[in-house]
Parts: structure tokens; C-alpha cells; sequence
């Protein structure tokens, strides 16, 4: 099997708001039972006589509250043409790629695998520069408004039931959006597939594979998410609002998520010098991948 | 497995003949008129006479035993057999002998082996056998020998299954051909020794013949502890016995109807040794070897057996007369019968094509009913066996036995409460279905079992290895199987899903393992419709599809399921859920669902429900229609208060009782609509509000706070009850004194989301588990930095602070709050939270940077009060808090003597890229 990248139909940044009952269908709701305490996956939950009565109950009360929200989702979306350099992947000013624009920092794996299996880096799931064929990677932001204000309100009544209710709704149309996104970048930017489940991975910055939270800032830039969405990263890279999510896409029908694990001293060194960064600077961020934590 | 040599020449020497079984061995030996010297010859050490331990003899007098089996060879027997009928190490216990076992079975084997070896040299036309007798030991398993105390067993199944074990392996040592095992009167007595029989076969890599022989103890045709023939040969048809016969109790006359009912239902040989007629006032036997060779005659006329012999008060001279009586004459011909399944308590319930649906009772069981699990929790055994003869009165032909819950002992009360059915003769009389989760309580309850017992249930969830092998371990203890559409991916909750594992399933039970399809029972899992998820609107029509495609798939096998499930999103509308379940079942037994576990008290006939509500669960059912959730949910009130019309304008129960408890209640429950309503009842009461808040409010949280605690309610409830505390509490504030408001709080605690960090809902949900555990929190939002936390705590004169973050960065950012609370002199406990938090993280980074305080980390909100509670106490809390920096001290200790993990170094990692085989 050998896979040759497809280019996009377009590499224009797409912005998109979609309505509630668009992203709806797509919420995942373990996480939002997880939340609650209850054990297991939905709609497992349901069928699990120890649980099932509450959960059952939450649920209405959870489908009642969600037809009264009015959430405002803002999704932005790009697919920009990229090639990989070790660990990094450059994102070119055009499709002439004769200048870079970004460059994503990525982490591999060191970890002693016993199973003989790959040493991954997110970048490997990017054609490599030195190959000659063309690639792109897709980024993407999604901001769900509104959330706050209608926890807020139905906290200023006294009811902390609701407004957890509200919040956990909003996070979950936030996850949503952002699958819903995922499925349309695939199919509208890129041209891969028909709207359905998408082909490779949407990992997010501070996730496993891909732990260093300050490479959010790069999507901000590339896609002006303060000037198209209206959201904002904190000095800690937290997104406001908090019912955001902002990630990668990669289309390698190969790629796959992992965790990075632990690194050492030797990446570290390497990393630093490829971000411009002091070596305090490098074990600050990537603390959790760090031995001594 | 493989079946032994002797079963291929018993098998040719049974075609065309009945096969003659010697007689009684104890008689024969009587008439040697024996004394205790016999018996023992000083070899054993005994403090009671052994006279009478006839199985002693085949070491002390081999010259006796040898002489009997030569002389019933003489006489014609083709079948002889040892003198070991008590030689198992229960029985011998009596004698304080159970350590000459083996022995004793081994020397009694090579007797009879010599005599037949003999008898074959002398005349080699005919093949001759010895069958190695094994007696039923001196106790029984399902019934207890203390009248006061019905759960009690003096033996069980497993000391049974190691006697017979031992008992069996040294009699196949000693050569014998077959094993006998005989004068049952107890058929978990026979299950453990068939378990054990075919354990020692697989050792030894062969199957021998094995022969069971009931005793029937009076007139009614039961065996001493209840079952029926037919029951009997249910329990014992799947070890592939040889022969099922009677023997012993009754004359030739008085047995012949029962044999004649095993003649008609045993699809193998059919055996038979009756005494000589009754005994008389001495015990002797009177009739004589032509007397009971008359009553003999209609056995062979009629072709009922294909072993015929004697036992008490036979001799040579009887077995010369049978073996005259058979010669020449055609043997039973084994019945091919229809396949069918087999299941049996005292009794056999039989499930064909023609017969009727079976419900089996749901109501004992611990999840599915609050009022068994209550009477099972409080011991009420009685009350609860009560619950379990109420569903057989009902119509209930099985009924389902399920204790699992995490506060009880399963495996033991699954063993004390099968016990006690056993004594409940209506009760005992239905076969059960041995219902639990966990694999050790499913073993547990069949080994109490007598019947054929249902277990519920085995699947793949766990792989095919464990699947194999619990499968084929429930075959060898003789149980029928529930096997649920669940695998190592889930359970299956589409047609597709369905059909792929119940198809795995199929062809590892019968093709693989040679489990008959008639043995299993297919639970296609019947999962909840009409919740208001479009994913759940096929769940009941995928099921009736799935049970027409088994049974057009997997012959002989039912289709089963809980019904109650379907119906789960319409609780407390009873009415609607009865009527439900007759709609479902209506269908689903069309197409061809068997066996279902039901309320047998409520099921409303299909044809007495109103056509307007039918059309309405049909839609739902059938998934007929896209809004038919919503069309059942419009009139399900109507339904429900139709139903209920008189009793609808009475409040709840608990609106009666007085207005302190109805507060507590109201908050426990979470149900805040009669708080203002019972207020002013309650302060009139209590007189102050600090009373009420001190009463009632802090005894339901409390309440709340224990239950939450030990996982017994969940967080949307304590969430409500919180609601309901802070609107009494509202309503008492105006009253309250500020001295009184203090007294109240356990405590003040400062909360926050760190610096940078905009996470929000876990902070919540540990400010409202504080708020139920009675502290004051002062929450200051997200985003919060250090400063500010540290001014407030000041302040505030706070007990404690407490930190929340989402993200990595937030962990850097509490060791900087924990810095500065050091700084600031503090010495009260910092707690954090949140995904990124963690014990090591605490222990190595945060608790160094705040050595005059204390810093604890909690995975969840539910956790923390204990902590808390525990670190301010005010005469333990100095020792909880060195308890605490200890465990740190040992977690850094460990950590830096591990030292890290190895690591492929960066160019190595890097040669070991995944290729992405671009092109
Ligand atoms: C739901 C969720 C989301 C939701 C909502 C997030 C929100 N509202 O904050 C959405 C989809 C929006 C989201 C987005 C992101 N997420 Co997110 N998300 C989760 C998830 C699955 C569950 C978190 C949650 O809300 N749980 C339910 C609440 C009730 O639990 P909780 O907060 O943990 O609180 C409980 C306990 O921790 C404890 N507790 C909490 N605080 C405190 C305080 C004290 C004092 C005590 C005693 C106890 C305590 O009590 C609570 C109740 O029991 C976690 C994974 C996980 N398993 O935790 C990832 C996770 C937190 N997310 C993660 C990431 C990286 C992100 C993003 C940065 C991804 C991205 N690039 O966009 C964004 C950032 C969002 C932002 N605004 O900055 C990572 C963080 C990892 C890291 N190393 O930093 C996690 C851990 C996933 C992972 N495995 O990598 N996420």
C-alpha cells in the first residue's frame, strides 16, 4: 500500500456557523456522563441497572435544556500546503512552496517499545520535503459562545443543577463542532470523502500526542482566529471562551493517535533549538514530558 | 473425547442381547458369616468395630470376594461388580478408613479383573466386564440433616466431586471397564460424581462407560431428595452416560413403571437391578430366583431394558434365572427422539418446537427489584424465599436467581439462598436460572443445584479463550447456557452486531466444542426504546429481527431476554410498561423468542390493551414512525392516570409524615418544590433557625454527603439536594444572627481555577460537594492569579484553599500559589484538582514548595471532604496531615530510586520513524 496525498479543492480559510441542531446529532455524550460521575459509555450507561434510573433521567433533563439553548458556534478552517522536515513540518506561502510561512514543532516518541512498533511523530504522517511530493495539513478552531452567560444566568437564580447542565452542554457542542468541522474541512476543503466520519486524526495541542500547549498560538496565527472567531488564548494557552477546541488534521489514512510519553535530554536540547527556546523555557512547557515530573 | 475400548465391545455385546448385571454383593457376603477378625486382621488401626465395612474385605478376606464374582460369572452375569460400593472417603470416615481409599479400590478392581480374566479364558465366546461400583457416600448435598436449619449441608459439592475423584481414579487403575454409579438418591450427588468421573477420564485421555442407577425412595417415583425420573436423567444427560437405570428400594413388580418411563425418555441404555420383592419383618428377602424371574419376564417382553440384574437379597441362583430369562431375546432399542431441551428443578420443563413461551421470574433479583435486595441485605431469607413462591404461583416455569451487588457477599449468599430454595418444595420444583456477572458466583450456584440449572450468562466479552472454556465448564457441571450478545468490543446493540457475535458464538459452542444447539440460550440483549435517542428506535425491532434469524440459524436454540428493559424509560408508569412488554412479546415471540425473563404477575393480554395506545407502542416498537417516542410519550400520563384514577389526587406518601422528616426527605430527594410550603411548620417547631439548619437540613445533607460517599447516589441528585439545602437556607438567612451563621460552616474554603486556566465545571461541581458537606465557599472564578487567591484566603480567614486546572500549564501555576502561600506564613492545607493533577505530581513539585502547609490531591470531588474533614479536624488533623507528608516523603523516595524510564536515543527514534510509503 502506498499512499500518494490529495491536493484540496481549496486552501481558502473557511469560516462556517453552524446552527445547534447541525452539530447536535455528532455530541458524544460518554464525556458528558463522565462528568457526572456515571461509569461506562453511553448509551451502555442506559442499560446498566445500577445507573440506568438516573442517568435516564439526567438525560431528559439534558435533551430538555439543550432545545432551550441558543449557542453561537464559530468554526474556522484551513488546508495549507506542507512537508515535513524531521520533526517539523513547514506550511508554505503557496503552492509554489518555495516559502515557509510557519513551522509546526512536533515531539517523537523514545520510549523502549517492546512490540517493535513505529517511534511516532505526528510529522511522520506528513510527506517529507527531501520526497518531492506535495502535501497539506489541515488546522482548524471552534468557539462556542454563549455558555457563560447562560450558566451565569441560571446560577444568579440559585439553580447550580442548570448551569452545570449548561456548561457540560456547551462543552459537549464545542466537541461536536469541532467533529462537525473536521468532516467538513475533509469533505468541502480537502475533497476527501462525502461528509461522513473523517479519514485520519484531529489531534489538539496538549493532547498526547502533541503536548505543547504553545503551538495553539501558530493557529492563531495562520488562521486569525482572534479576527474570525473572536476567541482568545490566555498567557497559559487556554482558550476563552472555554467551550473552544482548536487542532490539526491529518489526512494520512495510516495516521493514528498516540502519546508521546516521556523524552529525553537529547529531544529536549533539539526541541529548544528548533522553537528559539532557553532550555528553562523548553522544561517549563514541556514539563510533563519531562523525567522529573 | 475419546470413548475407551470396552465402551466398543460393550456397545457390540449390547446389540443383539441384554447384558446380565451380577447381584448383591452385601447378601453374599452375609452368608460367609463373617467375624471382626475378618474384618481386620490388626492391620488397621480402628477405635470402632469394622465389622461390616464389607469394602475392608477385599484386602483382608480376597479369598471371599474373589469366590462371589466367580460365582456370579458362573452363573451367567456379563457385568460384575467390585466391592467398593462404600469405598469413597466420606463414607469411610465412619470407620476412620478414609486413608486406605485407594487402596482399597484398587484391590477390589484387580479381584474382579481376575475373576472376569478368568471367566474369558475359560470361555472366550463372550466378552465379560467389570463395572466399578461407586455408591452415593452416607450424605447429601441438597438437603440439610438439621431440621432447624434448612441452608445447612453436611456435604457439598466440591468434598463430593474430590471423593468420587479419588474414589474413580484407582478403580480405572485397578482395570475396571465401567463405572457404576448406583443407588443415587441424591442427584447433585450424581452431577458431582459424573464431574468427577469425566475429570479422571480426561486425564487418562479416555472416555469409559459410565452407568447411573436412581433409587427411588417411595411411591410418588422420586428420588430421596425430590427429583423425578425425569428429572433426574435431564440433570445427568449431558456427561454422555452409558446407561440410566433403577436399582435397590423396590421388588421387580413395584419398579417396573418406572422403568418403563425411563424406557421412554432415555435416548441411551436402560438399565435395571431390583431387590428380591420387599423385605419382610427381619429384613430378609422372601421371594425366590423363579419368583422374581416371573415378575422379570413383562421387563424383556416389553423390551424396556438393556441391563437386567439384582441387588438386595439376590444371589448366583437369581442371576442363573435372568440369565436364562434373557437369553435370546432382543434388548431395548434406544429411541431416536426429537431434539429437545431439558431443564429440571425437582421437576423437567421441557422446551420443544410445540411448546409454549417461557417466562422466567425476574423478581429475585438484587438489581431488578429494591424489595428482594432489601429482605437479602436485612437476612430475611424467609421473606425472600416468599418472593420467589409467589412468581411459581404466578406462572413463573423458571425463575432467575441474581445477587449481584456490591454490598453482599455473592458467592456466599448465592450458596445459603439456593439452599434454602431447595427446601421450598414448589420452589425446588421449577429449574433455576443461576444469574450473576461474575463467573465465581455462577460456578458457586450450580454446584448447589440438583436440577438442570440455566446459568445467565457467558459471551465474549472477555475473548474466546475464557469464553471456550467457561462454556465447555458449564457443560461438564451439566448446565444449560444463556450466552449474551456482547463481545471484546461491546455489546451489540444493531441487527448487524447481533447476528456477527451470536454467529462467532454458534460456531465455537457447536461446531468447536460440540455443545448442542438445544443447550443454549441466546440473549440478543433487549435494550431500552422510546429514551428520546434516535439510536435506540431500532433497539426493539433489531431484536425481533435478531430472534427470527436465529431461529432460522442456529437449530434447537432459544431465544431469550430480559423484557422489562424495553420498556425502562416509562419507570414509575406501570401501567404503560405492562402493556409495553405484551406488545413486545406479541412480536417478538412471532418471530420466534422463546424464553423470556418477565414479571410473571403483569403481563396484560395483547388483546385487552386500548387499540389507540396498542398503535402507539407499535410504532415504537416497530420503529414505525420517526416521532413514535414522541406520539407514546404525549399519552403516557393519560395512560398512567387513567390506570391509576383513584388513587391519582393523593400526594406521595411521605407528605404525611411530620414537617421535619418531610424537610429532610425533600432534600434527600432533591425535590425543592415543598420547602417554602413546610418552612414555617418546621420554625414553629424547632423554634430557631439555627435548630432547623442544625436538624433537619444537616441531617438529610449528611445523609446525601454518606451516600454520595459510598457511590450510592449520583451527582445530578446531590447536585438537586444542594439546590433544595441553598433554598432553605435562603429562606433562614434574614433570621440567623451572625454568630450562628459561623457555628454552622465547617468551614471557610477558598476556591479558584489557577492563572491562564479558563476550566470551569470541575471547580463547580467541588464547590457544590462542599456546599453538601456544610462548608462556606468563596469561589473566585477562572483565570485567577496568585494574588488575589492569597489575598482572599487573608481575608477571608479561609480553612483552606482550593485550586482547580485543565491544562499542564496550570500545574506550574499551583506551585507558584503554594509558593506564596509559604511566603505568606500559611500554614492551612492547599488542595488541588483536575485532569492534569496527580498524586506524583503533588508529592514531588507541590508539596516541597509549601513544607509549613500541607498539599493534597483528590482524582475526584467525591473524595475531598473526606480529606478535608480529616486534615481539619482539631485533634486528629496534625496526625492526618504527618500521615499525608510522609506518603509524599515515600512517593519521592521511590520515584528517584527508580529512577527514569530508558530511552531510545533521538537518531535511533528517528531511524524508526513510521514510514508513511509515500509515492
Ligand atoms: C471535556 C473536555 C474538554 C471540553 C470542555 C473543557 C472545559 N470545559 O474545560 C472541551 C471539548 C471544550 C475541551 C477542550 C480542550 N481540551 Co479537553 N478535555 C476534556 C476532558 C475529556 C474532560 C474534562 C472535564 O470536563 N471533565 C469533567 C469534570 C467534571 O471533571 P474535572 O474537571 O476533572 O473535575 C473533577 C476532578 O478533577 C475534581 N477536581 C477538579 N478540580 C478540582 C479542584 C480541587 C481542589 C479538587 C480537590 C478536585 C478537583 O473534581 C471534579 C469532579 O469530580 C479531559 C480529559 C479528562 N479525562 O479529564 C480533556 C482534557 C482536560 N483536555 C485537554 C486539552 C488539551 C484540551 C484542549 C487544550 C485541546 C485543544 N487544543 O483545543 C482544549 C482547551 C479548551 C480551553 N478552553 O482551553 C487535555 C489536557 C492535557 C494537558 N496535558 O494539558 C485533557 C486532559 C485530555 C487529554 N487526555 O489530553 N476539553
Amino acid at each position: 500500500m502506498s499512499s500518494r496525498p490529495s491536493a484540496p479543492k481549496s486552501s481558502e480559510t473557511a469560516l462556517w456557523r453552524p446552527s445547534r441542531d447541525e452539530v447536535s446529532g455528532l455530541v458524544e455524550w460518554s464525556a458528558f456522563f463522565a462528568a457526572w460521575g456515571f461509569r461506562g459509555h453511553w448509551p451502555a450507561i442506559a442499560d446498566d441497572p445500577e445507573q440506568r434510573d438516573e442517568a435516564l433521567k439526567l438525560f431528559r433533563d439534558a435533551q430538555d435544556e439543550l432545545a432551550r439553548l441558543e449557542p453561537d458556534i464559530r468554526c474556522v478552517a484551513a488546508v495549507l500546503p506542507a512537508n515535513a522536515v524531521g520533526e517539523d513540518v513547514e506550511i508554505y506561502a503557496s503552492e509554489a512552496r518555495d516559502a515557509v510561512r510557519e513551522r509546526l514543532c512536533f515531539l517523537r516518541m523514545q520510549r523502549v517499545r517492546a512490540d517493535g512498533g513505529p517511534l511516532y511523530s505526528l510529522s511522520d504522517f506528513v510527506a517529507p520535503k527531501s520526497s518531492g511530493i506535495p502535501d497539506w495539513i489541515g488546522l482548524f478552531e471552534v468557539s462556542v459562545f454563549g455558555g457563560t452567560e447562560a450558566a451565569a444566568e441560571a446560577r444568579s437564580r440559585g439553580d447550580e443543577y442548570s448551569a452545570l447542565l449548561r456548561q457540560l452542554l456547551f462543552d459537549r457542542l464545542a466537541e461536536a463542532a469541532a467533529e462537525w468541522t473536521h468532516r467538513k474541512t475533509m469533505s468541502d476543503l480537502w475533497g476527501i470523502g462525502d461528509g461522513g466520519p473523517a479519514v485520519g486524526i484531529r489531534p489538539a495541542p496538549g493532547y498526547p500526542a502533541c503536548p505543547d500547549h504553545t503551538e495553539k498560538a501558530k493557529i492563531w496565527s495562520l488562521l486569525e482566529v482572534e479576527r474570525n472567531v473572536g476567541a482568545k488564548l490566555t498567557e497559559n494557552y487556554a482558550i476563552s471562551p472555554v467551550s473552544s477546541v482548536c487542532g490539526l488534521m491529518f489526512a494520512h489514512p495510516k495516521s493514528t493517535y498516540f502519546g508521546i510519553g516521556k523524552i529525553g535530554r537529547d529531544q529536549l536540547a533539539d526541541y529548544a533549538s528548533r522553537k528559539g527556546w532557553t532550555m528553562d523555557e523548553a522544561r517549563r512547557w514541556l514539563a510533563p514530558s519531562l523525567d522529573e515530573e | 473425547m475419546k470413548k475407551s475400548e470396552a465402551w466398543a465391545a460393550l456397545e457390540e455385546a449390547d446389540s443383539s442381547r441384554v447384558l446380565v448385571l451380577d447381584g448383591a454383593m452385601g447378601t453374599m457376603i452375609q452368608r460367609h458369616g463373617l467375624t471382626e477378625a475378618d474384618y481386620n486382621d490388626g492391620r488397621f488401626e480402628a477405635s470402632v468395630p469394622l465389622k461390616g465395612n464389607n469394602e475392608l474385605l477385599s484386602l483382608t478376606r480376597p479369598d471371599v470376594i474373589l469366590s462371589i464374582h466367580r460365582a456370579y460369572l458362573e452363573a451367567g452375569a456379563d457385568i460384575v461388580e467390585t466391592n467398593t460400593f462404600n469405598a469413597n472417603r466420606i463414607s469411610q470416615r465412619d470407620y476412620g478408613q478414609e486413608g486406605r481409599v485407594a487402596e482399597l479400590n484398587l484391590a477390589a478392581a484387580k479381584l474382579a479383573r481376575q475373576a472376569v480374566d478368568e471367566a474369558m479364558a475359560k470361555d472366550p465366546s463372550r466378552r465379560r466386564f467389570v463395572a466399578g461400583s461407586m455408591g452415593p457416600t452416607n450424605q447429601t448435598a441438597s438437603m440439610s440433616p438439621r431440621v432447624e436449619d434448612p441452608g445447612f449441608r453436611a456435604v457439598d459439592f466440591d468434598a463430593l466431586e474430590e471423593a468420587f475423584r479419588e474414589q474413580a481414579r484407582a478403580l480405572l487403575e485397578g482395570g475396571v471397564d465401567i463405572l457404576l454409579v448406583e443407588t443415587a438418591f441424591d442427584a447433585l450427588n450424581v452431577k458431582a460424581a459424573l464431574c468427577a468421573i469425566r475429570s479422571v477420564c480426561a486425564e487418562r485421555g479416555e472416555l469409559v462407560p459410565i452407568m447411573v442407577s436412581g433409587t427411588i425412595s417411595d411411591a410418588s417415583g422420586r428420588l430421596l431428595t425430590g427429583p423425578t425420573l425425569e428429572a433426574l436423567y435431564a440433570s445427568v444427560r449431558h456427561a454422555e452416560i452409558y446407561s440410566i437405570g433403577l436399582n435397590c428400594a423396590l421388588g421387580a413388580a413395584a419398579m417396573r413403571p418406572h422403568v418403563e418411563t425411563l424406557a421412554r425418555i432415555a435416548e441411551c441404555r436402560v438399565s435395571a437391578h431390583p431387590n428380591a420383592g420387599l423385605p419382610n419383618q427381619f429384613g430378609q428377602y422372601d421371594q425366590d430366583a423363579k419368583g422374581m424371574r416371573a415378575e422379570l419376564e413383562s421387563f424383556v417382553d416389553r423390551r424396556l431394558v438393556n441391563v437386567l440384574g439384582g441387588c438386595c437379597g439376590t444371589d448366583p441362583t437369581f442371576i442363573r434365572e435372568i440369565a436364562d430369562l434373557v437369553r435370546g431375546r432382543k434388548p431395548r432399542e434406544v429411541p431416536k427422539l426429537p431434539e429437545r431441551t431439558l431443564l429440571a428443578g425437582t421437576d423437567v420443563l421441557e422446551i420443544s418446537e410445540r411448546s409454549n413461551f417461557v417466562n422466567v421470574g425476574e423478581r429475585t433479583n438484587v438489581s431488578g427489584s429494591a424489595k428482594f435486595r432489601k429482605l437479602i441485605e436485612q437476612e430475611n431469607y424467609a421473606e425472600a424465599l416468599g418472593i420467589a413462591a409467589l412468581q411459581v404461583e404466578n406462572g413463573a416455569r423458571v425463575i432467575d436467581v441474581n445477587l449481584d451487588d456490591g454490598l453482599i457477599d455473592s458467592v456466599a449468599v448465592m450458596r445459603k439462598f439456593l439452599n434454602l430454595l431447595a427446601s421450598e418444595p414448589s420452589v425446588a420444583a421449577v429449574p433455576w436460572m443461576i444469574d450473576s456477572s461474575r463467573w465465581e458466583v455462577l460456578e458457586a450456584g450450580v454446584k448447589c443445584v440438583q436440577g438442570k440449572p440455566i446459568v445467565n450468562s457467558i459471551s465474549l466479552k472477555e475473548g474466546e479463550e475464557v469464553f471456550r472454556k467457561r462454556a465447555l465448564r458449564l457443560r461438564e457441571l451439566g448446565c444449560a447456557m444463556v450466552v449474551m450478545a456482547f463481545d471484546e468490543k461491546g455489546q451489540a446493540t444493531t441487527y448487524d452486531r447481533r447476528v456477527e457475535i451470536i454467529s462467532r458464538q454458534w460456531k465455537i459452542l457447536t461446531e468447536e466444542l460440540g455443545i448442542p444447539g438445544t443447550e443454549l440460550f441466546f440473549d440478543a440483549n433487549i435494550l431500552t426504546v422510546a429514551t428520546g435517542m434516535p439510536e435506540h428506535d431500532r433497539y426493539a425491532l433489531d431484536f425481533i429481527e435478531t430472534a427470527r434469524w436465529i431461529k432460522a440459524n442456529c437449530p434447537g436454540a432459544h431465544v431469550v431476554g430480559g423484557v422489562s428493559n424495553v420498556s425502562f424509560a416509562f419507570r414509575g408508569n406501570n401501567p404503560l410498561r405492562e402493556a409495553m412488554h405484551s406488545v413486545f412479546l406479541y412480536h417478538a415471540i412471532a418471530a420466534g423468542m422463546d424464553c423470556g425473563i418477565v414479571n410473571a404477575g403483569q403481563l396484560r393480554p395483547y388483546d385487552q390493551i386500548e387499540p389507540e395506545l396498542r398503535e402507539r407502542l407499535e410504532d415504537v416498537v416497530l420503529c414505525r414512525r420517526p416521532d413514535a417516542a414522541e406520539r407514546l410519550v404525549e399519552i403516557a400520563e393519560s395512560v398512567k392516570n387513567s390506570a391509576q384514577a383513584e388513587s391519582a389526587a393523593a400526594s406521595p406518601e411521605w407528605r404525611t409524615k411530620g414537617a421535619c422528616e418531610r424537610l429532610a426527605t425533600s432534600l434527600v430527594m432533591g425535590v425543592d418544590r415543598y420547602v417554602a410550603e413546610d418552612m414555617p411548620e418546621v420554625l414553629a417547631e424547632l423554634k430557631t433557625p439555627l435548630a432547623v439548619i442544625e436538624g433537619p437540613l444537616m441531617e438529610g445533607m449528611n445523609r446525601v454527603g454518606e451516600l454520595f460517599g459510598a457511590g450510592k447516589m449520583f451527582l445530578p441528585q446531590v447536585v438537586k439536594s444542594a439546590r433544595v439545602m441553598k433554598a432553605a437556607v435562603e429562606i433562614l438567612n434574614p433570621l440567623l444572627a451572625e454568630s450562628a451563621k459561623k457555628s454552622v460552616s465547617a468551614g471557610k474554603i477558598v476556591l479558584a481555577t489557577v492563572k491562564g486556566d479558563v476550566h470551569d465545571i470541575g471547580k463547580n461541581i467541588v464547590s457544590v460537594v462542599l456546599a453538601c458537606n456544610g462548608y462556606e465557599v468563596v469561589d473566585l472564578g477562572v483565570m485567577t492569579p496568585p494574588e488575589r487567591i492569597l489575598e482572599a484566603a487573608v481575608a477571608e480567614k479561609a480553612d483552606a484553599v482550593a485550586l482547580s486546572g485543565l491544562i499542564t500549564p496550570s500545574l506550574d501555576e499551583m506551585r507558584v500559589v503554594a509558593e506564596r502561600m509559604e511566603e505568606a506564613g500559611l500554614k492551612i492545607p492547599l488542595l488541588v484538582g483536575g485532569a492534569t493533577t496527580s498524586k506524583l505530581h503533588t508529592a514531588l513539585r507541590l508539596a516541597p514548595a509549601y513544607p509549613s502547609g500541607v498539599v493534597a490531591q483528590t482524582a475526584d470531588a467525591s473524595r475531598m471532604p473526606g480529606v478535608l474533614k480529616s486534615l481539619l479536624h482539631p485533634v486528629t488533623g496534625e496526625a492526618a496531615r504527618r500521615a499525608l507528608l510522609e506518603e509524599q516523603a515515600a512517593a519521592r523516595e521511590k520515584r528517584s530510586a527508580n529512577g527514569p524510564a530508558a530511552k531510545v536515543p533521538l537518531d535511533e527514534a528517528r531511524r524508526r520513524k513510521f514510514e508513511g510509503e509515500w509515492n
